[in-house]
C-alpha cells in the first residue's frame, strides 16, 4: 500500500509546513480545502508553533478556515443550548452525536473540526415528546414531501431533519444509530445505558461507543468518499482514549457485544494504514478475526484507498469513479433489502423526473 | 506590517497570448487587491469577453498561492455544442442556475462574487463601495438598489480612486480598508446613466439583457486605480446612499449608535469574527463621520459627497 499524499504526510507530521514551497502550498490547500480539513490545518499551525513562520497569504487563507470553523463550533454549542432549553423538563436522556458529542466532552478530534449539524439520540419511546418539545419551542421541519416524511418515519434510524427559523442550524433526532432496514440489526438500547452525562440531561455515548459510531457511520452507513475527516476524528479518538489502558478491551468486547465487528475491522485497519494510528498487535489479531474473505478485503482495500483520498496526483479518473461508486452501491445496499431498494430507487426516479406527485 | 508585506509582493504579468492559452486549459492566475482566482473558461466567446473586461488587470506569470479556483464549464456535450448553456464550479457548493452562453461574464462574475462572499473571512467584508481621494476613505454601504454602484462609479469616473464597489474589505488590526477593485455591475438605469457620466464606451462591456437582475453592464474601473490595488487606505468617512427620484437632496448626519448598527447590518462576516470586528467597527463609528443623503440624481449625490466631505476637512 503506497498511496501518497501530501495532505496525509502534513496531518501525520505537520512541523512538515516549515519546508512547503508556493506549488506544494497549492496542493495542500486545495486537497483540505475539499476534504473540509483546512480548519484542522490552521489548528496544527498554530499548536506547533509554526505560526509566524509561514508565508503572509498562508496565514490569511488559513484565517479564513479559522474564523469559519471557530464561528461553526460557536453556533452548534448555542444550538446544544437551546436545544437543552427546549427540552426542559423533559427527564430522560438526550445524548449529542458526533461532532455535538465530541465539542460537548471538549475532545481533542474537535479542536479545528467543522461542525455541520447537530444529532441527538433519544429512546425510541421518547421520539413523539421529543419531537414535540421541539416543534413548540419553534422548530419545523423542512421535510414537507409525503414519501419522504413516510420514508424517514417508516424505515429511517432519525426524524425528518428539524430547523429553528432563527438559528438555521439542523437539528436531527434519531432512535438507533442505523437504519432499521440494514443488514446489521443493532440493539441501541446498551448505548444508551452506557451514556455520559455531560449536563441536565444532555449526554453523549461512552468513549468506545463513541467510536464505534464512527465507524459505523463511515463504514456501513455513510459514504466514504472524501472521508479523511472522519478517519482521522477516529484517529484522534484512539489517540486520546487508549491512554487509558482499560480502553482496548472494552472496545472490542463492545464491538461483539453489538455484532460490530466487521466495521470496527475497518475502521482500526483504514486508520492504521492511513494515519499510522497506534493500534497495538494484539487488538489488531482479534478485530481480524472480524475480516471478511480476502477476495473481499482486497476489493474493499482498493475502493477505499481510491475515495478516502481522491484526489492525488497522477491517479486514473476512472478508477477513482468507479471505487467511489462501488462504495456508495455498497452503503445502500448494506442500508436495506434489495426489493425494499428498487422500490426506494423507483420513487426518487419518478420524483426527480416529474412524474410524482409533489 | 504584515499587511504591507503582502500587499507589495512582486507582480510579474503574462503577456495576452499566453493569458489566453492558460484560461482555456488549467487555469490563469488573476490577482485582484489580495484575492488570488485561478480562473479557466471551457467557452471561447466567454473567454474574449473575460480578457475585454479583465484588460489591464495582473495576470501572474510565477506559481502564487491561490485563494479560489473558477472553473466555467459546459456540463455535456450537449450543453457545449447544441444548446450551449454555462456551468461555473467554485468549488464552494454553489448552486447557481445555468446561464446560456451569451450570459456567460454575468456567470463569472457571480462565480467570483460567490467565493468571497462567503469565502473570506480574514477581513470583515462590509456590501459596500468604497473610494478615496486625499487620503480621505469612503465606505458607501447600501442594500442593492440604492445606487451604492452608481454612486461608487461616478465618483470613481470623478476623480476618486475606485476601491470596491461591492466588497469593502476591512483590516481589523490596522484600521484599513483593503482595495479589491473588481468591474463594476451597474443595472438596468443606471448603465445609461454611467455611459453618459464616463464619455467613452471603452470601458465597458457589452449589455447583458433578460438576466436574472434584468440588464447588467460591467464597467472596468479606472486604470489608476488598478495600478493603486495594494495600497490600503484609512476610512474617514461613512455615506449611507437613498436613492429617491422625487427627494430633495439632503444630508443627514447619523449618531454613533445608529452608526455602529448600520455598519454591523452592512457587513456580511461579522458574526463569524466576533470580537474583532465588534472592536474595529466600534472605532469607525467612533472616529469616522457618519451620515445619509438622500439624492435624485448621480449629480446630486456626488455633490452632496464633497459636502460632507468639506466638512471632514474642516
Amino acid at each position: 500500500m503506497t498511496d501518497h499524499n501530501l495532505l496525509l504526510d502534513i496531518l501525520k507530521n505537520p512541523t512538515g509546513m516549515a519546508e512547503l514551497g508556493t506549488g506544494q502550498w497549492n496542493r495542500l490547500l486545495l486537497d483540505a480545502h475539499l476534504l473540509k480539513l483546512r480548519g484542522r490545518l490552521a489548528y496544527e499551525a498554530r499548536a506547533s508553533g509554526l505560526w509566524q513562520d509561514l508565508p503572509e497569504k498562508v496565514r490569511q487563507i488559513l484565517t479564513n478556515a479559522e474564523v469559519e470553523t471557530t464561528a461553526r463550533q460557536r453556533k452548534i454549542r448555542w444550538e446544544i443550548n437551546r436545544v437543552r432549553r427546549a427540552l426542559f423538563g423533559f427527564s430522560d436522556k438526550v445524548i449529542l452525536l458526533k461532532g455535538g458529542g465530541y465539542l460537548a466532552q471538549n475532545l481533542d478530534c474537535a479542536r479545528g473540526r467543522i461542525c455541520a449539524d447537530i444529532d441527538i439520540l433519544v429512546a425510541k419511546n421518547n421520539l413523539d415528546i421529543v419531537e414535540n418539545h421541539l416543534l413548540t419551542a419553534g422548530y419545523y421541519s423542512e421535510v414537507l414531501n409525503d414519501y419522504d416524511q413516510k420514508y424517514y418515519r417508516q424505515w429511517a434510524h432519525e426524524l425528518p431533519p428539524l430547523r429553528h427559523p432563527d438559528r438555521m442550524v439542523e437539528v436531527d433526532i434519531h432512535h438507533n444509530i442505523l437504519q432499521l432496514t440494514s443488514r446489521y440489526s443493532l440493539d441501541i438500547d446498551p448505548m444508551i445505558r452506557a451514556a455520559v452525562k455531560v449536563e441536565d440531561n444532555i449526554y453523549t455515548l461512552c468513549p468506545e461507543d463513541m467510536l464505534i459510531h464512527s465507524f459505523v457511520h463511515l463504514f456501513v452507513d455513510g459514504s466514504v468518499k472524501a472521508s479523511l475527516r472522519n478517519l482521522l476524528e477516529q484517529h484522534d479518538m484512539i489517540v486520546e482514549f487508549s491512554r487509558d489502558s482499560t480502553f482496548w478491551p472494552r472496545l472490542m468486547d463492545r464491538a461483539e457485544e453489538l455484532k460490530l465487528t466487521r466495521p470496527v475491522f475497518y475502521g482500526l485497519r483504514y486508520c492504521r494504514y492511513f494515519l499510522d494510528s497506534p493500534v497495538p498487535d494484539e487488538v489488531t489479531a482479534r478485530g481480524t478475526r472480524a475480516a471478511p474473505g480476502a477476495a473481499i478485503l482486497k476489493i474493499m482495500d482498493l475502493m477505499v484507498r481510491r475515495s478516502m483520498v481522491p484526489y492525488g496526483d497522477n491517479r486514473s479518473k476512472l478508477t477513482d469513479y468507479l471505487a467511489t461508486n462501488g462504495l456508495y452501491i455498497r452503503a445502500h445496499w448494506l442500508r436495506m433489502p434489495f426489493m425494499m431498494l428498487v422500490g426506494h430507487l423507483t420513487a426518487k426516479f419518478f420524483r426527480r423526473y416529474g412524474f410524482g406527485r409533489s | 506590517m504584515a499587511t504591507r508585506q503582502m500587499v507589495s509582493a512582486k507582480v510579474s504579468t503574462l503577456n495576452p497570448g499566453t493569458i489566453k492559452q492558460h484560461l482555456s486549459g488549467g487555469g490563469v492566475l488573476v490577482a485582484i487587491g489580495p484575492v488570488c482566482t485561478r480562473v479557466s473558461i471551457e467557452f471561447p466567446s466567454i473567454r474574449e469577453e473575460f480578457l475585454q473586461l479583465y484588460h489591464g488587470y495582473p495576470f501572474l506569470k510565477g506559481p502564487a498561492i491561490t485563494d479560489y479556483y473558477l472553473n466555467v464549464y459546459a456540463r455535456n456535450f450537449y450543453r457545449r455544442y447544441i444548446r450551449p448553456q454555462v456551468a461555473v464550479n467554485t468549488l464552494m457548493n454553489n448552486d447557481f442556475v445555468p446561464l446560456p452562453e451569451s450570459m456567460g461574464m454575468v456567470a463569472v462574475e457571480m462565480g467570483m462574487n460567490w467565493q468571497v462572499a462567503f469565502g473570506w473571512k480574514s477581513h470583515i467584508l462590509f456590501h459596500a463601495g468604497v473610494v478615496e481621494k486625499d487620503g480621505i476613505g469612503v465606505i458607501i454601504p447600501a442594500v442593492s438598489g440604492s445606487g451604492k454602484s452608481t454612486l461608487s462609479a461616478g465618483l470613481a469616473y470623478d476623480g476618486w480612486r475606485f476601491l470596491s464597489d461591492e466588497f469593502g474589505m476591512l483590516e481589523a488590526r490596522t484600521g484599513e480598508l483593503l482595495p479589491y477593485p473588481r468591474p463594476v455591475s451597474l443595472k438596468n438605469e443606471s448603465i445609461a446613466v454611467l455611459k453618459e457620466w464616463v464619455g467613452s464606451d471603452i470601458p465597458f462591456s457589452r449589455e447583458y439583457t433578460g438576466t436574472p437582475k434584468g440588464t447588467i453592464c460591467y464597467l472596468r474601473p479606472p486604470d489608476a486605480s488598478l495600478k493603486a490595488m495594494k495600497e490600503p487606505v484609512k476610512p474617514r468617512l461613512v455615506i449611507h446612499p437613498v436613492f429617491n427620484p422625487d427627494a430633495r437632496p439632503e444630508i443627514r448626519p447619523l449618531t454613533k449608535t445608529m452608526a455602529f448598527f448600520r455598519l454591523v447590518r452592512s457587513s456580511a462576516n461579522y458574526g463569524d469574527i466576533g470580537a474583532p470586528a465588534f472592536h474595529a467597527l466600534s472605532k469607525i463609528a467612533e472616529e469616522c463621520i457618519s451620515c445619509e443623503i438622500t439624492y435624485s440624481s448621480l449629480e446630486e449625490a456626488i455633490q452632496l459627497v464633497n459636502e460632507v466631505v468639506g466638512r471632514c476637512r474642516s
